[in-house]
């Protein structure tokens, strides 16, 4: 039975636990009626059941006829099946006030993402590409140098959850743009850092491209909204 | 003599039915490998090695078997060596035609398990040695594969 797996998800839950108590202390997500803790758990629960159906599928696995291989996380979860059930997950536990929910879990979400990351330490799946860099790695029983690429990833969502949210405390964005920020973030650090992963598929780069892409066209839009009531306001 | 005559028809019966089956390995079986046999394999040939115990019984073995056929297939300069574990060879071959039919793989069997214990594995099933080109042993994974954990150690043997 492996254990490291379970480790690196209750990493990842504990970091966003802390995050959205950081966040809850500053007045996080005014005018949300959602549990955010309910909700980013509930949704993050579907993604990966979603995820491991789908990856079961694409090879070859029938889940009714096999069913006890969902609980086979490590041996894949699609990570677009996984990422688009989590979203839509989110957007119908949210719909009520959906831009505010959005906007009160997206720190957290990168959060997550940064424990998951360091999680991933503890797997042991936590080098890329050959590096001889000062900061490189190697594995247990090896002397190739690694660009210890977890880590990597883990500091950058970090740094990019509590600048959003630093921001969101003292500069008070508009409606949707720490949501479209978050999401864009996400996809842009999964960009830069897969390309230091070691792969048999290279990853879904156009997964990430879409969430980078789609995450600043939220965050426009959200940016715009006021410019755009105004315009229509003085017509 | 009715009750002697139903008694030679059931034990034949239970003759036939325990010895069906039993001393013809399907022809498609893999072929049993000694542990020497294997090692002077592994080092005699060259090239890297990925040796991965498994059983038709076991589910992670089963669930791990695409990404090792993905792996075979992208990687034709590595060896990847199938070692069907304490198993039923029908079981295991009908397995093998279903997941590696057109997979660069070479495919024995190790009925016992002894192979599968003396090169370091023996606790549990799925079971993957990585092995160097000069035949060194670089990692020995216990449990089920993931794509990163596989793609990094095929990396660091291939170097």
């Amino acid at each position: 039975m492996e254990f490291t797996l379970l480790a690196a998800a209750a990493i990842a839950v504990a970091a966003f636990w802390l995050m959205l108590r950081w966040e809850a202390k500053h007045g996080n997500a005014a005018g949300c009626t959602l549990d955010l803790w309910d909700a980013g758990l509930t949704a993050a629960a579907v993604g990966l059941a979603v995820g491991r159906l789908v990856a079961m599928a694409q090879t070859g696995i029938n889940p009714f006829s096999d069913p006890a291989q969902i609980i086979l996380v490590r041996s894949g979860v699609s990570t677009v099946g996984a990422s688009v059930a989590a979203l839509a997950m989110f957007a119908f536990l949210a719909r009520k006030s959906f831009l505010e929910a959005s906007d009160g879990i997206g720190p957290s979400a990168l959060a997550g993402l940064a424990g998951w990351h360091i999680g991933s330490v503890v797997t042991g799946s936590w080098l890329g590409t050959v590096s001889t860099l000062p900061w490189a790695q190697t594995a247990p029983g090896s002397d190739i140098t690694r660009h210890p690429i977890e880590i990597y990833a883990a500091a950058l969502f970090f740094v990019a959850a509590f600048a959003i949210a630093a921001w969101k405390q003292k500069g008070r964005p508009p409606l949707g743009v720490p949501a479209g920020l978050s999401l864009a973030a996400a996809g842009v650090i999964r960009l830069i850092t897969e390309s230091f992963r070691v792969s048999l598929s290279g990853g879904p780069v156009l997964l990430y491209a879409a969430a980078a892409i789609g995450g600043l066209g939220v965050a426009l839009w959200g940016a715009t909204a006021k410019k755009r009531q105004n315009r229509a306001a003085t017509r | 003599m009715q009750k002697r005559l139903f008694l030679v028809i059931a034990v034949s019966l239970l003759a036939a039915a325990c010895s069906s089956g039993s001393g013809t390995l399907p022809s498609d079986a893999p072929e049993e490998i000694a542990y020497d046999a294997l090692v002077a394999e592994i080092t005699t040939s060259g090239t890297p090695t990925v040796v991965n115990s498994w059983a038709a019984w076991c589910p992670p073995c089963r669930s791990e078997a695409h990404l090792l056929s993905t792996a075979a297939k992208l990687n034709e300069d590595i060896s990847f060596i199938m070692l069907n574990t304490k198993d039923n060879p029908t079981d295991a071959a009908e397995f093998i035609a279903e997941s590696f039919s057109d997979t660069p793989m070479t495919h024995y069997a190790d009925p016992s398990g002894a192979v599968t214990f003396e090169m370091g594995g023996g606790r549990g099933l799925p079971v993957t040695f990585f092995y160097s080109s000069d035949g060194e042993s670089v990692h020995v994974h216990l449990g089920i594969l993931d794509e990163p954990t596989l793609a990094f150690y095929l990396d660091e043997i291939n170097r």
